[in-house]
């Protein structure tokens, strides 16, 4: 879902960066909290970060100046938040925008605000709202990776559409509308992979390592709180 | 990328001035109208990287350019067909549920983002085949960028190498298994694959945190050899090009139209 180098408009450019910084900054913040408490979990960040990497960069072309992938990010989210998974979106997409020609520096505010805080805050929603009906961590992980995934690209259709009829003064329903559809066609079946294969991965955690969902549970919806 | 980036001339070239230098020339070629400043940003950002890597560019790094380029062209084709319906048509039709409708603007506009797509590659290419990431770090470390971020850029660069090999023989043992037979075992196995590599890299992260702790680590990787400082020309250099760009850009509008080169071929 990265969108390349220079198919932005430049207003458009700044008005992603501007809205992505907020959440970066709160994310360094409550980054530093979590790792000056608990240093161990320094590993378990970068780790998820890579993670992130890794699986956003298993790449589909996709017929909208976009490519599909499953996105990684709500494991992230789950464990961290959307500020700290803001932080580590960041990061990925900096990396491959420089390793891999994917995504840009042009574009890094309007990727990271799609990959690195709507889409997860949608899926930390999701994951709030079934873990509260009382719902296991296979069926909440599930939820939370796939609405995340899903909701990324939702966003980054927005995105795109929104450029488009800014630029060429194209009809935003019908030009979102051809967004949305070219996606869905490898996103959905990518957003049910992606939600598994989290969900195996909860599954795991939650035997072998109980208490590391204790503080996913703990962990605040709002993204501009610096709570641990 | 490393190692790329450890043989390469620019090694030694400051890492926040060959930053700086790119952001200018990816900026200046964005806010500019003119196709052309894009077309010069795309030759710079050739030559940089031909200087860097003495065009000895990996087969990888060549099939993920390759695919960025793919992913160019159809993102750029895309914005040719959206063109604003109140202008006449230079075609027009529906494939599917896609209605066509591309315009002199739309087909314009659709090159000079295409031009700006691939010159940020080969210029975001020539910054990475010259910098070592862990030159990178240190660049941010010098501007006071909180020091947990630059350690997570260094060890995020680390793990996701180690992941990715990781994966790759997970992929490679479950395809010896049979594993790809039948589109259901194919994303079991790929899903397994992936939920294993997650896990795998659970255990390396306790090992790698106690192996990191046995040699003193405390947040920082010391460089043998520091990257250099930015000197004040790199300033002058970069941000003296893109007001020369940009002002050459005022005037170049329009000396190259697409449209018109194409009408012939497509009968507009």
């Amino acid at each position: 879902m990265h969108i390349m180098e220079g198919y932005l408009d430049p207003m458009w450019c700044a008005v992603w960066f501007v809205v992505m910084i907020p959440f970066f900054v709160v994310g360094v913040i409550k980054l530093r909290k979590i790792l000056a408490e608990h240093p161990e979990q320094k590993m378990t960040v970068a780790l998820s970060g890579a993670f992130i990497f890794l699986l956003s960069s298993l790449k589909l072309p996709s017929v909208t100046g976009s490519s599909s992938h499953p996105t990684g990010t709500g494991i992230a989210v789950v464990f961290y938040g959307v500020g700290v998974c803001s932080v580590l979106a960041t990061i990925v997409l900096l990396f491959q925008a420089l390793l891999l020609a994917h995504g840009g520096f042009t574009t890094l505010g309007a990727n990271c605000v799609s990959m690195g805080i709507i889409g997860p805050l949608c899926g930390l929603v999701l994951w709030k709202l079934i873990r509260k009906a009382n719902a296991g961590v296979f069926i909440s992980m599930f939820v939370a990776a796939a609405i995340a995934d899903l909701m990324t690209y939702v966003v980054t259709a927005i995105q795109m559409t929104l450029n488009v009829v800014t630029s060429t003064g194209a009809d935003f329903a019908s030009s979102f509308i051809d967004f949305m559809s070219v996606y869905a066609v490898t996103q959905i079946p990518l957003a049910i992979v992606e939600g598994l294969v989290l969900a195996m991965f909860a599954q795991y955690l939650s035997t072998a390592k109980p208490e590391i969902f204790g503080i996913a549970d703990e962990n605040k919806l709002n993204p501009f709180s610096t709570e641990v | 990328m490393d190692e790329l980036a450890y043989s390469s001339r620019m090694v030694d070239w400051a890492p926040l001035g060959k930053l700086l230098l790119v952001m200018c020339l990816l900026i200046v070629g964005l806010i500019t109208e003119s196709i052309v400043v894009p077309m010069i940003t795309f030759v710079i950002g050739i030559l940089l990287m031909a200087y860097s890597t003495n065009m000895k560019i990996p087969l990888i790094l060549s099939l993920a350019i390759g695919e960025a380029i793919l992913i160019m062209i159809i993102g750029s084709g895309m914005i040719s067909i959206m063109g604003d319906p109140n202008e006449p048509a230079l075609w027009e039709g529906q494939i599917l549920w896609f209605k066509i409708h591309m315009t002199a603007t739309s087909f314009n506009k659709a090159w000079i983002i295409f031009i700006r797509a691939i010159a940020g590659v080969t210029l975001m290419l020539s910054f990475a085949s010259s910098t070592p990431i862990p030159h990178l770090a240190q660049a941010f470390r010098s501007l006071h960028f909180p020091s947990e971020i630059t350690e997570l850029i260094v060890l995020i660069y680390r793990y996701a190498f180690l992941l990715l090999e990781r994966f790759l023989v997970m992929i490679d043992a479950a395809q010896c298994r049979l594993g790809y037979n039948g589109s259901l075992t194919a994303m079991r196995s790929y899903g397994g694959a992936m939920a294993g590599t997650f896990i795998f890299s659970m255990e390396m992260a306790e090992k790698s945190e106690a192996a990191l702790a046995c040699r003193n680590y405390n947040g920082y990787f010391p460089i043998y050899r520091p990257p250099r400082k930015m000197s004040v020309m790199w300033p002058i250099v970069a941000i003296g090009s893109a007001v020369v760009l940009y002002v050459f850009g005022l005037y170049s509008v329009g000396w190259i139209d697409m449209q018109q080169i194409f009408a012939p071929l497509f009968g507009w």
